[in-house]
């Protein structure tokens, strides 16, 4: 099967079949990044676009210093970060760990509402570099550079997400069987 | 847990876990989880943790991205002076086997005419160069230029 990295130089010479292969692969992954994050399923949706099209219009200017999953997430990031300075200005606040929350889906909807509601209650920081490594599955130093702060702080922010989520998740009955 | 009694930091257990030592670290660390009940056991809660977190699952991915996506390349390609059906012939190049079924051309064409509305608007409000602003946006999110902002 085709690298990542090796369809993105495709797309960069032109090609029309490596978009649609990246656009395959990734849409599920991408529409989960957005989606976990925003209370709003059509601004999610809006997003997922406009991070393809982010793919398709820099793909001329891709360099590949770093996985393609990488830089794709990061640019997913980077428009997330821009709606979310755009709503502060708006005062809307149709995000992910507001009061409105995203609706979640799959056979255990109990068990996801719990996680749900337990990584809400993480600190800022320390949740999105949980959900960059847990769901979109990047690295320290990935996840590293998408932040703009050291590997070390990346590491010991997931360390402290992980146990408070340990916490969180003990006192609920039912969850980590009770183990602490 | 301490690293009198313990030779790993616990951040070093999880990054271990999660494939983030070198290899010689590593094993260190896996052959002091077998004789460690306690670094296992705190294993065992990243693992927990990690499996909890997978029941967070969203709903299925819309059919309408690949359609969107295919309108939102036609609405900031900057045709505007362009005709609609022409600019999706181009874009759909590159679309083309997404299966987005039919109806996507008028469903441009609204997009299309919303976006040219809302961006006529804002030109009237701001000079802020001949640009529209998604080109100066998207060359900022991917890093590449900030000249435009």
């Amino acid at each position: 099967m085709t690298s990542d990295e090796q369809l993105i130089l495709e797309l960069k010479q032109g090609s029309e079949p490596a978009f649609t292969e990246l656009f395959l692969r990734y849409r599920d992954r991408v529409w989960g990044f957005f989606r976990r994050r925003m209370s709003d399923a059509a601004q999610a949706e809006e997003l997922a676009q406009e991070t393809f099209l982010a793919v398709l219009r820099g793909a001329q200017r891709y360099e590949p210093r770093a996985s393609f999953r990488a830089y794709l997430f990061g640019i997913a990031f980077n428009i997330l970060a821009a709606d979310r300075r755009k709503s502060v200005s708006h005062q809307t606040s149709a995000h992910v760990m507001t009061d409105e929350m995203p609706a979640t889906s799959g056979l255990n909807q109990e068990a996801a509402l719990c996680v749900r509601q337990a990584v809400e209650r993480l600190d800022g920081g320390e949740r999105e570099v949980l959900m960059l490594r847990e769901f979109e599955e990047l690295s320290y130093e990935e996840i590293a550079k998408i932040l703009y702060v050291p590997v070390n702080t990346v590491r010991s922010r997931l360390f402290r997400a992980r146990m408070a989520l340990r916490d969180i998740l003990t006192a609920t009955p039912g969850s980590l069987g009770g183990r602490k | 847990m301490n690293s009198s009694t313990h030779p790993y930091e616990q951040e070093e257990v999880m990054a271990y876990l999660d494939g983030e030592l070198s290899a010689d670290r590593a094993s260190g660390v896996a052959a002091h989880l077998r004789e460690c009940a306690e670094c296992a056991e705190l294993a065992d809660q990243m693992r927990g943790v990690s499996i909890h977190l997978a029941n967070w699952s969203v709903e299925p991915t819309p059919a309408s991205l690949a359609s969107g996506l295919e309108a939102s390349c036609i609405a900031k390609s900057g045709t505007a002076q362009r005709d609609c059906c022409v600019a999706g012939r181009e874009v759909r190049a590159f679309t083309g086997t997404l299966d987005i079924g039919r109806g996507w051309y008028c469903r441009c064409r609204h997009i299309v005419a919303r976006r040219r509305a809302s961006e006529s608007s804002k030109n009237t409000e701001s000079a802020r160069g001949d640009r529209p602003e998604y080109a100066r946006r998207i060359q900022t999110i991917d890093g590449t230029s900030h000249s435009g902002s």
